[in-house]
């Protein structure tokens, strides 16, 4: 407990950043340590300068630091430091690896597979859709899918995945205490039960935008596979995918249209060699997974999932049902255009619809517009 | 000298006769008004005694003084110059006193003596001949709205010099119209096209929800892009509504002359159509004023109301609707009266999906979540609540605008065909509804649809399979049951069957981001 204190006093002293921590923990090893350090022996650590050991040695008189640990040793926020057992091996091997974390709920299991799930905030239907089907079917396998909680498709995924029964872990770029898009506090806590919400940044640390890109080598160094599912060329979603590159990650991308503004960038990576990613089982076929199913001892992986024929059930649909169902894709169609493709008339397309919709086949995603439940 | 002449003043939607009293005698030069009289009668004054100055009478100088009776009754309107013109040269033995126990008068006068329009002749004649006056004389341009009611015997005048030969003399100048004619083939003569849906091309959905809806006369939102035909539907929508009878369309023409939106020489044969600029003002929207007149709900009593850009609508605005649409009919209450104005009109609102208005089509929009949360959430749910339909609008392709097939093959979403629908599904609810003081399926409260929506075992598995998986409300539920047992009447079903539940379905409210 003691020792979380010197941590969390290192962690919080204003201007001093994860990788002059990091120099500090490289010089003295602990946080302890550096607390008692004289400003002499400070001053040695290459790395520091003058401005930073005056700031250390004024910030140990400083009460905010003292009163913001108490407050939060009174929520069940923990705090994970570099040097914890608890802290992800994963994320030590990164450069800047972030000095600590505040964590609700768990951490991601070091024994399970993470898959990130990540893409644009203002997605299309056809993106929330993959999003969470991916989500869903991993969580199936077994698979932990870690991203950050943003609109669009991260929100997707961590539903995916927890309508999957999966753990998920969100990784936000303000504090813990805050949840940032506020619409998604249901999501919030489910993530809470079912899965972590973690955060480099202290509690109380506004959701400001300068934060995010920083949040997001969290997410790629935490993941084994990063997934993407739509991108703009420009976007902070190929910002993680350089970054999990310099991690040495493998990245996934989903293929879109051309001409689609919201697959450029997924198009542009499998372009540039990324693995293509059309069906969850996919995801088996990445080098990393081969050579993690092959590590683990046969039989005792926790990649339970078994292949299951998706088109099966759909053969047993009567003719008209089938016919329907064969004009839908993950694409939102719209009912007039439905009706328009299959020559029926409005009144029985909307009925067959509306069975296939309770049946579970198809989803209405907006106002009359359908896609497939799945692939 | 003492005269007595009678007139209309106009209260609500109705006229009142008055008589106009009128006495003259000597002593110092004197023009004096009594009776409750607003500005605009007051300075019926200076235009009375120029006016028969210029018409070529003389008056000698004298005491006049005009009493308008009842007195405790506020009279407004430009009516009264005429008739007080008239017992002014009456009192002065131009005219005699006994030929004018019979007529009724109004007219607003012109400086050189001729007589100008005024509004609300219909309700004026109406009053005429509900109080047994033999004939009433308007002014020239308002004739035509006359000569619609029976029964009464009425004259347009061009001047005040022409009005007192026909006094005197029972003489007027020949004008066709003058002649008592046959009101229907007046009625006949006047415009009744509308806009026909044929000229729409694709839309099937969108068409065939606007069929169900002006079949129960359910409340209709349209969602859709900038150019998708939202207002072009809205415009056709009041065509496909059974044709007005004479009864109807004289209600609705009185409103109209009221207002004082009824140009020259016309009557409202058609079914309104009203489409309010969202910057319009409260008092513009429900009727008002210290004589209120009626607004725009009011004058769409009878046909379409549409609201385009709803979310553009001030809150204030959209939330007065409530109990109009509730209660068909909108009370002004003021110190003196209440006034009631009939609302009685089909509620059709057209939104963009979001503020670009291109959403779900990610190429073109860039709108967050949160952005379309806030552009949807201007609407409150009580409004939400009072549209039984929505129906979301395809972006066209060009292959539609081109197709001509569309036309060639054949279209049952004519104006003709659909009115004919129409026409029968109201006919059904007539019978339906005979006992209760509803008209509509739209109407129906959860008593009638108990009475009326009776659901078989599978229908009932379906909906509550549907209410489950759908997340449906107790309200959504009870709309669903109302747009199905129109679709049933349409398809000329007593009972309601899944596939009319189906349809109902898909109409529910289901905006926003999912």
């Amino acid at each position: 407990m003691e020792d979380d204190f010197y941590w969390f006093w290192l962690c919080n002293i204003s201007g001093i950043g994860c990788m002059k921590i990091k120099a500090i923990i490289g010089s003295l090893n602990d946080a302890k340590t550096a607390y008692n350090a004289s400003e002499s022996v400070l001053c040695n650590i290459k790395g520091l300068h003058h401005g930073d050991v005056d700031k250390i040695i004024k910030s140990k008189d400083n009460v905010h630091i003292y009163n913001a640990y108490v407050k939060m040793c009174h929520t069940n926020v923990q705090f994970v430091h570099i040097k914890n057992d608890k802290y992800p091996s994963k994320l030590k091997q990164l450069y800047d690896s972030p000095p600590c974390l505040y964590v609700r709920g768990k951490l991601p299991s070091e024994n399970r597979v993470s898959v990130a799930i990540i893409g644009a905030r203002n997605c299309t239907e056809y993106g929330r859709s993959v999003a969470a089907m991916l989500g869903e079917h991993f969580a199936h396998m077994g698979i932990q899918v870690i991203s950050g909680m943003a609109a669009g498709i991260d929100t997707a995924g961590h539903k995916g995945c927890l309508a999957g029964d999966g753990y998920t872990y969100a990784v936000l770029g303000c504090g813990v205490d805050i949840c940032y898009p506020s619409q998604n506090i249901e999501l919030f806590t489910n993530i809470i039960h079912n899965g972590g919400v973690l955060s480099e940044y202290p509690l109380g640390t506004k959701p400001i935008s300068a934060n995010f890109p920083v949040r997001n080598r969290i997410i790629s160094g935490l993941a084994d596979i990063v997934v993407v599912v739509e991108a703009k060329k420009k976007s902070g979603s190929l910002i993680t995918v350089d970054l999990a590159l310099e991690q040495n990650k493998e990245v996934m991308a989903v293929p879109g249209r051309i001409g689609d503004i919201l697959s450029e960038g997924c198009n542009e990576l499998i372009k540039q060699g990324a693995m293509v990613i059309t069906n969850p089982e996919d995801i088996k076929f990445s080098s990393f997974l081969t050579k993690w199913i092959k590590n683990s001892e046969m039989g005792k992986t926790d990649l339970k999932y078994s292949i299951k024929n998706q088109y099966e059930k759909i053969n047993v649909l009567a003719s008209e049902k089938n016919m329907l169902y064969s004009l839908l894709d993950l694409c939102p169609i719209s009912l007039e255009e439905i009706v328009r493709k299959s020559g029926l008339d409005i009144q029985s397309t909307i009925e067959i619809l509306l069975e296939l919709q309770l049946n579970g086949y198809i989803k209405e995603v907006g106002h009359n517009r359908y896609i497939r439940n799945s692939l | 000298m003492y005269s007595e002449v009678f007139s209309t003043t106009i209260f609500g939607l109705d006229a009142l006769v008055v008589s106009v009293e009128i006495d003259s005698g000597d002593g110092l030069p004197f023009f004096e008004m009594s009776g409750y009289l607003a500005a605009q009668v007051r300075e019926a004054k200076e235009r009375v005694r120029v006016s028969i100055k210029n018409s070529g009478y003389e008056l000698r100088p004298q005491r006049i003084l005009v009493n308008i009776s009842p007195a405790d009754v506020k009279k407004a309107g430009t009516g009264f110059d005429l008739p007080i013109a008239v017992g002014i040269l009456a009192a002065n033995g131009y005219i005699n006193n006994d030929k004018l126990k019979d007529i009724v008068i109004v007219g607003e006068l012109s400086l050189d003596g001729s007589v100008n329009a005024v509004s609300g002749v219909l309700s004026s004649v109406i009053a005429a001949k509900e109080k047994g006056y033999s004939i009433c004389i308007v002014p020239v341009d308002n004739l035509h709205e006359a000569k619609l009611i029976r029964g009464i015997s009425t004259y347009g005048v061009k001047n005040l010099k022409e009005l007192l030969s026909f006094l005197n003399n029972g003489i007027f100048p020949d004008r066709i119209n003058n002649v008592v004619g046959e009101h229907h083939s007046i009625f006949a003569a006047f415009d009744d096209t509308y806009l026909d849906f044929k000229d729409i091309q694709g839309q099937m959905v969108a068409k065939r929800a606007t069929l169900v809806a002006a079949a129960g006369m359910h409340n209709l939102l349209y969602v859709g892009a900038p150019g998708s035909g939202k207002t072009m539907f809205a415009k056709r929508i009041s065509g496909i509504l059974p044709e007005l009878t004479y009864e109807e369309a004289l209600q609705i023409t009185k409103i109209y002359s009221i207002a004082g939106c009824l140009s020259k020489n016309s009557f409202i044969k058609k079914r309104p159509f009203r489409s309010p600029h969202h910057s319009i003002t409260k008092t513009a929207f429900l009727g008002g004023g210290a004589f209120p007149k009626p607004g725009e709900i009011t004058l769409a009593s009878s046909g379409v109301l549409f609201l385009d850009e709803l979310t553009e609508f001030p809150a204030c605005i959209l939330e007065s609707l409530r109990q109009p649409l509730e209660d068909k009919a909108i009370r002004l209450v003021r110190l003196s009266r209440e006034y009631v104005y009939p609302s009685d009109f089909m509620l059709v609102a057209a939104i963009n999906p979001c503020r670009c208005g291109y959403y779900p089509d990610r190429k073109r929009c860039n709108c967050s979540e949160r952005d379309i949360a806030r552009f949807l959430g201007r609407i409150s749910q009580p409004i939400w609540d009072r549209f039984d339909m929505n129906v979301h609008f395809e972006t066209i392709d060009f292959k539609d605008l081109s197709e001509e097939e569309m036309i060639s093959k054949k279209n049952i979403y004519t104006t003709k065909h659909m009115r004919g629908i129409v026409e029968r599904v109201h006919a059904i609810q007539q019978r339906r509804f005979k006992e209760c003081s509803i008209y509509f399926n739209s109407q129906m409260e959860v008593s009638d649809i108990k009475k009326y929506c009776i659901l078989g075992t599978k229908e009932k598995q379906l909906l509550e399979k549907a209410y489950n998986k759908l997340n449906l409300t107790a309200r959504g539920y009870n709309k669903i049951l109302k747009v199905a047992r129109t679709i049933a009447d349409i398809a000329d079903s007593s009972e309601i069957q899944t596939s009319h539940i189906s349809e109902a379905i898909s109409y529910r409210n289901h905006l926003g981001v999912m």
